[in-house]
């Protein structure tokens, strides 16, 4: 494995790290993978997630380019004036064509946690080149099954109660504050649900693998079998996965807790390889 | 803005290189030293914008990642404070190489204060030491890191177990051994030297800042670098949102470089 930094782009304005498989580790047919940011935080992610991620990936066999998008981390801004999303696509659409000029792979996944999974959602329908994709924490809505925990079962929950308390406390005593404490003070264009499942079934569709991961700390997400409550039908597709991590935080600030992540996101991406050279032995 | 990669081959580390802006580089390039993992997200944006501005001002600047952290090679739990003083040794050796200069100061931003610092005492040269919050002790700062992450963690369903022992610290991999190193830092006992001054850039009179300004004091009577003392508060005194998110220390720091 190695790796090495560029400044890549039609605009020479992106900056990430490419991790690369040592030859005799490379998988033919195998897709590459991209990480571009969490919410603000740069490419090296959150608790060094998408480090920790991408070289255990490229010890499995795996090209993984961590980036930064257009005026975020250490990306400079893109000329002209485009929207967020229609920005992140335009970005990760270079990052394909540069991970490409590289003697990497023509086909990738893309992976996205919180904010992430909206440009790697929206990359993901907009490009074919992209066969697979995680969103971690994305797309969540409120379903009656949420309602249903939310005003019974969870009020009963000790662990909230237990927060509850540690929370007062933590008020009262005051004390040093973390930076990035503060309320997220960005907003998210999230897809309605309507819009959500008609995407996910034209991915689905066209053999686009999807795995949808959730966390205890998405305020939102009370249960693990709330996605299938969202997505109805297509929860079955044979494409479609998903994994919960209940006792993680949104960040999977717990090392154990992180671990865990990179197992089942290894995982799945082992998975996904295993697929790419059964079609590739077909065709 | 380019990416460097240096050190040894099995302790490659990544630093980004930002030439000098304008017609007349200064004499002196910067090397700065961002803090350890458990702060490097946060103050991860205030050491880019930090760069910028001083190449801007003509320095040509580097900043980098320890081993272990960041981009640089290295798994999270083998990072430690003495190879850490190590890496600013290669780094500053690296930034003359690729920038040509001929002389050094350094930015240290929290624990990289105290490791830019640890560097100079034994033996790197440098024009100006910029002590930017730094952690004058470092018992008092994992203290301090402790009961961040007791209040942050006040508000998860399932708190990660962060005490001594645990073995993480923020989210990071904090192994016992790393805790006892960082514990034994103290620039009261190891006073930061430099050639021409020590600036001490703070946004807030904290008893330990003020401890190691009388001990700069005095050693600057005696002959030793003189001292500059930058107090600015921000206006989010109190917390560290301001001084992260602010430019006034930025723009402090850069003067405080320029003057000659």
């Amino acid at each position: 494995m190695r790796e090495r930094a560029f400044v890549f782009g039609a605009h020479a304005n992106l900056f990430g790290v490419l991790a690369e498989p040592d030859p005799s580790d490379a998988m033919a047919g195998s897709p590459a993978v991209l990480l571009a940011n969490m919410g603000v935080n740069h490419h090296v992610g959150s608790n060094r997630l998408w480090v920790d991620l991408s070289r255990r990936l490229a010890r499995m066999g795996f090209h993984v380019l961590r980036f930064d998008l257009s005026g975020l981390g250490d990306s400079l801004q893109r000329p002209g004036a485009h929207g967020d999303l229609e920005r992140a696509v335009l970005d990760l659409r270079e990052a394909m064509d540069f991970v490409s000029q590289k003697g990497g792979p023509q086909t990738f996944v893309v992976m996205g946690l919180c904010s992430g999974a909206d440009s790697a959602h929206a990359v993901t329908v907009a490009d074919p080149r992209v066969t697979g994709a995680v969103y971690i924490d994305g797309f969540v809505w409120r379903t009656p099954g949420f309602w249903l925990r939310y005003w019974t079962s969870r009020k009963l929950e000790a662990a909230r109660w237990r927060r509850y308390l540690r929370r007062r406390a933590a008020r009262q005593r005051g004390g040093p504050r973390e930076a990035g404490e503060a309320r997220e003070i960005y907003q998210r264009e999230m897809p309605t649900p309507e819009q959500f499942r008609a995407s996910l079934g034209a991915l689905l569709g066209r053999g686009t693998a999807v795995l949808a991961i959730y966390t205890g700390g998405l305020m939102d997400y009370a249960y693990e079998g709330q996605i299938r409550e969202m997505v109805g039908e297509l929860s079955r597709h044979p494409l479609f996965a998903t994994d919960y991590f209940p006792r993680a935080d949104h960040l999977f600030t717990d090392v154990g807790e992180h671990e865990k992540l990179l197992v089942s996101l290894c995982s799945w991406m082992k998975g996904r390889a295993g697929r790419a050279r059964a079609e590739e032995a077909s065709a | 803005m380019q990416p460097v990669s240096f050190g040894t081959s099995d302790r490659q580390l990544l630093g980004i290189y930002y030439p000098p802006e304008g017609e007349q580089p200064r004499d002196a390039a910067v090397l700065l030293c961002g803090p350890a993992p458990q702060e490097y997200m946060l103050t991860y944006w205030a050491t880019r914008k930090l760069a910028t501005l001083l190449a801007r001002h003509g320095f040509p600047v580097m900043r980098f990642d320890y081993f272990g952290t960041g981009d640089s090679a290295g798994e999270t739990e083998e990072g430690r404070p003495r190879l850490w003083v190590e890496d600013v040794g290669a780094a500053a050796r690296e930034l003359l190489d690729v920038s040509g200069a001929y002389a050094l100061s350094a930015v240290g931003l929290r624990l990289g204060a105290s490791l830019a610092a640890l560097a100079a005492s034994e033996g790197l040269d440098l024009e100006d030491l910029v002590l930017w919050e730094p952690v004058v002790q470092g018992s008092a700062y994992v203290d301090e890191l402790r009961a961040i992450a007791a209040r942050k963690y006040s508000e998860f369903l399932f708190p990660p177990d962060q005490g001594p022992g645990s073995g993480q610290l923020l989210g990071y991999q904090f192994p016992g051994s790393v805790e006892e190193e960082t514990r034994g830092l103290d620039l009261l006992r190891t006073l930061p030297r430099a050639r021409r001054r020590v600036v001490m850039a703070v946004s807030e009179e904290r008893p330990l800042y003020l401890s190691l300004k009388a001990r700069l004091e005095e050693e600057a009577a005696r002959g030793g670098p003189a001292l500059s003392w930058r107090h600015e508060p921000e206006e989010a005194s109190g917390s560290l949102d301001g001084a992260l998110l602010s430019n006034t220390i930025l723009n402090a720091i850069a003067s405080a470089l320029e003057e000659a």
